[in-house]
Order: structure tokens, then sequence, then C-alpha cells
């Protein structure tokens, strides 16, 4: 299922990426964070996408003003369904495990949704917690994230992985490199070099 | 080419790796991310990051050791096992520089996390002193607006002044004690406005010094005057105002009103003067009481001592009395038995005389003392010729030592060799009587030896007399009472040598009288020398004393006519028996006035007038018949015998003057000088 691919904005710089990018932000700044964020979101909503938001960070207070600098309004758009404010945890944890599975469908849905809505497409941004390693089914992140990208070729979804540097192992910083061909880099997307084909990352994990 | 068989994605994650490294938290994270990430480069087959840089082991397949550097010191090593040496050859330098970025990406890292922690540090420390001087601020304005409430509510006066003595402040106390507002002050010059205009300008000059540095007095009181005029007293505690650069600015003050306090003080104080005037005035009535007691307490002892002397001397004159008087009454009763036994008569007369004598002379003593004692003693300045005084006591005391049996002690009396020496001015009378009791005195109380007298005559113009006897002395503890009154009573209880006692205290009253003064000298078992002065003062001319001559006068009056005023009939009838022989023709007379008639209207030659009668006294009548007979001769006679009725008697106009008991000798020598 695909839209009419036309270019789209991740908000960052100038830059124009056909729709199903699948990006990963390593930061270890908030602020970092947060501007990368609403600057994508914000991008999003102003191209007609649905955008949905999986942060335990982030409330309707911290991203009212962002959206409204943007001409956004915050109350408006959470209430016509363009945007979504959602806790990681309740989103990626949801009964106390880590489903991916659950997670790809989730992604399906939320595209397929936006398109019957008649919006030009849908991106998501979620910042994932170190919490993952000791949840169940939480050693098939990186799995879940080849997946995403296999995903995204079909459902055009775009997609922002942000994981705090702080908090995850260097080890594991280097595997989520792996499974994102584009990353966010001093705010700039670029291709990652690190970056295996889903397939070829999931048959050397001998993931199914 | 070796660089043709470099596949750029390598070298892409070479830099990639390098821009996520300064994400990582840590070494540890750094180094797995590292170890991990190298292995994407061909022909490496692992990668360990060592601490220590371990020596290569030539044992072990294809292997390199990568140090990494931090400035000059060695971090640690990154060890590389190659599986396939040609495949990573092309990489190795890239590798080495990617080591080297390592080490300068730790670095700096190194030095981001060290400026971290600084720049927290500051941070911190900004907070906290943001934190300190917003509570120093809150402080400061809450001090700030206590000290206004302060300042404003307080019953206190306030006021700063700049370096200049101009008012910068003042609190509303202030202005309300003082009655200024606040615009008539503000800026206005503390010293002129408000101090005494005769005090102001040293005072501005003293506060011109203490803000060019002087020393402050920081407490003072003084004087300030309101906007009326009134005068206030204000205690001040001052301090100096400085800026931040420690410049004096000016002073702060802060006053209160004492002047009520001033005023209750001086109050209080002249209170507290009254009171110490009082007290100082009671102190010293108290003082006087105290004085008064103890004079008291003295003159109670003194009265009761006198008192009990005098109970003494009256026990002691009763016996003293007593003793002639049972003598006379005992043989005036034997007279009417034995009046044909001559010889008894004769006896008898002898010892009724002798005693009545002694009588006489215990009533002249206790007379003399009265006087001494009442200060009714007066002296006659004469001329006194004391050889002729020394000759008079010889001759008496020669018949004295027949009456007292002492013939045996040998009397010695001499004056002066130089006769106009031995003449001087004194009362002659009250010179003998003092000569009379000490030489008595030494006849009393010596057995064996002899007596002298005689007179020296000192420096100072004083004629110094003495009396010196070989008796029974006189021990050192007793001689100062021996002038006292009544002293022989207090020291001989046992009246072993009889005596009134107040010989010694009447001659000590005589020589006082007479300018003088007395003392002694004395020995027990050797005798006892009493010495006493008068002032010397020469007799300018000389003169006869008149001198009592016994002679033969019977019949020598003949013809002439003698009034005899008398109103005691035993008295008349005794002098007309001395008379009887006389020849003279006798008028009586028993009363003043009668006598006055009979003078005035009969030829009499001489009056013989007794000065005690039932109507007018003997002076009145005098004066009475000097006034008919001016040059009529009256010879007073009374019973009043002190030594100053002489002289009233004389003042009178009597040519004359003789004491009761009448002495027969002693009338018919003075009729005979008077009528001859």
């Amino acid at each position: 299922m695909e839209n009419n691919n036309q270019k789209i904005s991740l908000g960052f710089t100038n830059q124009q990426f056909e729709p199903g990018v699948h990006i990963c932000q390593i930061f270890n700044d908030d602020d970092e964070r947060h501007g990368a964020l609403v600057n994508y979101i914000v991008s999003g909503l102003q191209t007609g996408e649905n955008a949905a938001c999986f942060s335990e960070k982030e409330t309707e207070t911290t991203l009212s003003e962002g959206f409204f600098k943007n001409g956004i309004t915050y109350k408006q758009v959470e209430k016509s369904g363009e945007f979504t404010l959602s806790k990681t945890a309740e989103v990626y944890f949801d009964g106390g495990t880590f489903d991916p599975e659950r997670m790809l469908n989730l992604l399906k849905e939320f595209y397929e949704n936006s398109i019957k809505e008649n919006r030009s497409g849908a991106r998501v941004i979620g910042e994932m917690l170190p919490e993952i390693v000791n949840i169940p089914g939480g050693s098939r992140l990186m799995e879940y994230e080849a997946k995403v990208s296999l995903l995204l070729r079909q459902y055009p979804i775009n997609a922002v992985c942000q994981y705090d540097a702080r908090l995850f192992d260097g080890s594991a910083i280097l595997d989520i490199l792996k499974v994102h061909p584009y990353m966010i880099v001093r705010g700039s997307v670029v291709h990652n070099p690190f970056f295996m084909q889903p397939e070829e990352y999931l048959a050397k994990n001998n993931c199914k | 080419m070796t660089d043709e068989k470099l596949n750029p994605k390598v070298l892409g994650q070479l830099l990639l790796m390098q821009s996520i490294l300064n994400n990582l938290p840590d070494n540890k994270s750094i180094f797995s991310f590292i170890c991990k990430g190298l292995i994407d480069i061909p022909g490496i087959e692992r990668v360990i990051y060592n601490e220590i840089v371990t020596p290569i082991d030539d044992s072990l397949p294809l292997s390199f050791s990568y140090p990494i550097y931090l400035g000059n010191s060695t971090f640690g090593e990154l060890f590389v096992s190659i599986s396939d040496y040609n495949l990573f050859k092309p990489y190795d330098d890239y590798l080495k520089n990617f080591v080297f970025m390592i080490g300068v990406i730790l670095e700096e890292r190194n030095q981001r996390q060290l400026n971290e922690q600084h720049k927290q540090l500051l941070e911190q420390r900004i907070v906290e002193r943001t934190q300190e001087l917003y509570l120093e601020k809150e402080n400061l304005a809450e001090s700030q607006r206590r000290f206004s409430d302060l300042m404003l509510n307080v019953k206190l006066l306030s006021v700063m002044l700049d370096v200049n003595g101009n008012i910068i402040f003042c609190n509303p106390h202030l202005l309300s004690l003082t009655l200024y507002s606040i615009d008539e002050i503000m800026g206005k010059n503390w010293f002129d406005l408000f101090l005494p205009k005769q005090i102001a300008e040293q005072v501005k000059k003293v506060f011109q010094g203490v803000m060019n540095g002087d020393d402050f007095t920081y407490n003072y009181e003084n004087e300030i005057l309101t906007k009326a005029g009134q005068s206030l007293i204000v205690s001040w505690n001052n301090t100096i105002l400085f800026d931040a650069n420690k410049k004096i600015i000016g002073t702060a003050s802060i006053g209160e009103n004492i002047t009520d306090r001033k005023l209750s003080e001086y109050q209080l104080k002249q209170k507290t003067e009254e009171i110490e005037a009082q007290n100082e005035e009671y102190q010293q009535i108290n003082d006087e009481l105290y004085q008064t007691n103890q004079e008291l307490s003295i003159a109670k002892e003194r009265a009761q001592e006198s008192d009990r002397l005098k109970t003494a001397f009256l026990q002691n004159m009763s016996h003293e009395i007593r003793t002639p008087m049972n003598a006379i009454m005992g043989f005036s009763e034997l007279l009417v038995h034995n009046y044909n036994n001559k010889p008894k008569l004769e006896n008898f007369s002898h010892i009724i005389n002798q005693r009545c004598n002694d009588l006489l002379v215990i009533i002249e003593d206790i007379l003399d003392i009265a006087k001494i004692e009442s200060g009714q003693l007066s002296v006659t300045i004469e001329n006194c010729n004391l050889n002729t005084l020394f000759s008079e006591l010889q001759l008496f005391f020669a018949e004295q030592q027949l009456k007292l049996q002492k013939q045996h002690i040998k009397l010695s009396l001499e004056a002066h060799s130089d006769p106009n020496i031995s003449i001087i001015l004194t009362d002659k009378v009250k010179l003998k009587q003092i000569f009379i009791n000490l030489i008595g005195n030494a006849f009393k109380f010596t057995d064996i030896g002899s007596i002298e007298g005689g007179c020296k005559f000192d420096d100072n113009n004083n004629v110094i007399f003495f009396v010196a006897d070989t008796g029974i002395g006189i021990p050192s503890d007793k001689q100062q009472f021996v002038f006292e009154r009544f002293a022989q009573v207090k020291q001989s209880p046992n009246r072993l040598y009889g005596g009134t006692g107040l010989g010694l205290s009447i001659v000590k009253g005589l020589v006082e009288l007479l300018g003088g003064r007395i003392w002694l000298e004395s020995e027990i078992g050797k005798g006892s020398t009493f010495y006493f002065s008068i002032p010397h003062k020469s007799s300018l001319t000389l003169g006869h004393e008149p001198v009592i001559i016994e002679e033969k006068i019977k019949n020598f009056l003949q013809n002439k006519t003698i009034l005899v005023v008398e109103d005691d009939s035993y008295n008349a009838a005794f002098i007309k028996e001395i008379l009887s022989e006389t020849g003279l023709n006798i008028l009586y007379a028993q009363y003043g006035n009668q006598a006055v008639q009979i003078a005035s209207t009969h030829p009499v030659d001489l009056v013989l007038m007794d000065i005690g009668l039932p109507d007018i006294t003997g002076y009145e009548a005098i004066r009475l018949i000097k006034q008919h007979k001016p040059q009529l001769k009256i010879i007073a006679q009374t019973a009043y015998a002190a030594s100053d009725d002489k002289q009233k008697a004389l003042e009178a106009g009597c040519i004359n003057y003789i004491s009761k008991p009448l002495k027969s000798k002693m009338l018919l020598s003075l009729l005979n000088k008077h009528l001859s």
C-alpha cells in the first residue's frame, strides 16, 4: 500500500525524502531530542500527515508551545486525531511484554487509518526506554527495528526512533545503527554507513 | 593500489563512530561501541580495549596494538586481531588515525566533562549565591523594613547627618519633640538649628574633626533646643557611617529624651543633699546629745561624788562642830558649879575660849569656801610688805604652837632681803589667810623637824611663795586630790588629824583669785613643800600697815561717848563688859532707826554699828546718820565675817570694821585708835 509517493520534509532541514524513512536519533541532550521531535511532528502535520508520538517526557504542555510557534494548536490537532501523544511504555510494553508483531501491526494500522482519513501520510516518533532490556521480548528490539524497515517498504510510514546514548550501552548503540538506514547527526539526516539491509540483518541474527 | 580496495562505507563508519562517540556517556560505553564498530573493517576478527598497553605476543596470529594517547600519556590500547591481513592492511593507517582521534575525542571529552563539572559547579555556586543574595536581599529588605518601622515608631530620637552636619534623615519622634516639620529641617545644619548658640560652633568643629578621622565620642549627653526654644536634654548613642570604600559619609545617632529624668535626678540630688545636710545636722545634734549625755553622765558622777563628799562633809562638819561645842557646853555648865574655884574657872574659861576659836575657824572656812564657790569673794589690792606679813605670821604661829604644843618645831619665815622688792601689790588679807592655812596644815602634819616659809621672784614677774615641812608627806597617788574640797575627808577616813578638809581647797581658791597657781612636792616620811605663785606687782607708794598693838587702854577714853547699836542683848552685854573699864559713856540702840535718832540728837563720838538689824540694815542706818553727821566716826561690827564685808562697810562710810565674835583686844585697840 503506497501513497502518492510525493517527497516529504522531516522538519530537520530543507532536505526532501521519499515517504517511509526509518531514522534513528542517538542523543544525549533532551533539548536536542525535544527540538527534533517538535520539528518532525510539526512538519508532518503541516504537510497533512497524521502524527503519533510515544514519549515518557513529552506532555501537552511541553509540546503546545512548539506547535503554537508553528501555527498549530495542540488541542485542535489532538481533537481532530491528527496528532496523538502516548506514553512509550503504554505502547511498547502493553501487557508487560514487548511484542514486535503487535507493534508492527500498530504501525500498519496507523498508516492505513491515516490514508483512510485522507491524510497525506503518517509519521511516528518514539523514544525507546532502556528498561526494554529487562522486559520480556526486549531482546527482539533489533529484530523489530529491522522489520520496521521491511514494513516501511509496503506501508511508507515515516518513523524516527530516539535513543538516549546516556542510557544505552555503546554496543547496543552500534546494533541500533545497524538497523536504521538513516540517522540524525548534528541536526541533519544522513545515510547510516552501519546500516545492514533488514533481510541481511535478520538472516545474520537468525531472525524469522 | 591499496586505496582501490578501500570501502568508502567503512571510512564513513569510522567518521560516524567519531561523531557518535561524543554522545556516549562513559568509557565503557565508548569502547564497547568502538570494539563492536571496528569489526566491520575488513580483515579484522576481533577488537579488545585494554587499559594497559600489552606487549605484542609473536606466538599469536596477526594482531596489532593501537595505543590511545591522551596528550603525552597512554590511555590504553585497542588490541586488534586480524583474520585477513591483506584485507585489513588498507585500513591500517585509517585505523591509526581513528585511534588517534579517539584520544583527541577522549581528551576533548574529558576537558568538556571538566568544563561541564566546572560549569555545573559554577552554576551551582551561582544558584547558591543567587539564593544567598536573594536571602540577603530579603533579609536586607526585612531589616530595612524593621529599621524603618523602628525608626518611625520608636520613642527615641533618630537623626543622620552628612559630613557637613546637614540632616539627611530624622524620625517622626524627633519632629514631634522638637516641633519642626520635616521640610523645615531636612538638609539644614543640625548644629545651627538645634544646638544653643554658645556651643554650636565649638561642637561643629569637633564634628568636622571626627569627619576627618579624629577620635569619636560614641555616647554623650547634650542640650538641644526645640523650635519653641525649649531646652531638652538628650542622651545620644552615635555611630559613624562609611561608604563601601570605608570612606566616612556621616553619622547616625539615636537619642533618648532624658529631660524629665535629669530633672528628677536634679531634684533627687537636691533632696539627697537636703537629707544629707539634715542628716549632718542630726548627726551634729546627736553628737551634741552624746556630748551632753557624756557631760551629764560625768556631771551625774560628779554630782553623786559631790553628794557623797557633801554627805561626808556634813558628817565631818557635824563632828568638827560638835567636838568644840561639846567642850564649850560641857565646861560652861561646869563654870556654874565651880564658881568659887578660881583656878578651875580660869582653866574652864580658857578651854571654852580655845574651843570657841576652833569653832570660829570652822565657820570661817565654810564661809570662805562658800564665797569662793559662788564667786562672791572680791580682791582688795593694797601694799603688802612681805617682811611685815611674815613677822605677823611668826607671831601668830608662836601662839598657835603653844596651843598645839608643838614648840619643838622650828618655824622659819623669810622674805626677800631687799626691802623695796619685798613690798608687793596684792590682797594682803587673802595672802595671809593662804599662809595661815598652809603653815597651819604643816604644823598639823609635822611632829618633828621644822617648817620653813619664804618667797622668791621668777623670770615671769611672779612671786613664788613656799611652805615646806618635814612632816608625814603625801603619797604621790593622793597628791592630785589634796586641793579638792573635803579632800582630807576623802583621804583620811580615820580622822587621825582632824579638820574640815577645806583648808587646801580654800588656799587653791584664794591663790587663783589672786591670779596665781598652787602646786606641791612631797615624799612620804620626808615632808611636803607647797608652792604658790602670784603675779608680782611692785608697790609705787609705800604705806604703813596698821598694826594692832596691844596696849593698856583703861580710862583712856574718858569723856568720850560711844553709841553701841546691837539688837542682840547678850552681845550688847558682852560689849558693855569689855568697855566697862574704858571710862566711855555708852549709849545703846537696838534698832537701826533708833540708832539714827540717837546719833542725830546726842553728842556721840563714835558709833559701833551692827549690820544685821531688825528694821533697817546697818548700811542704811549709816547712810542716814551720815546725812546728819557726815564726820561722825562709825565702826561696823557684824557676824557677816566675809572679807568683802569689810569693803562694803568702808564704802558705806565706816572708818573701820570688826567682825564677830568680837575680840576684846581688837575692839579696844580700834576704839583707842579712832577716839584717842
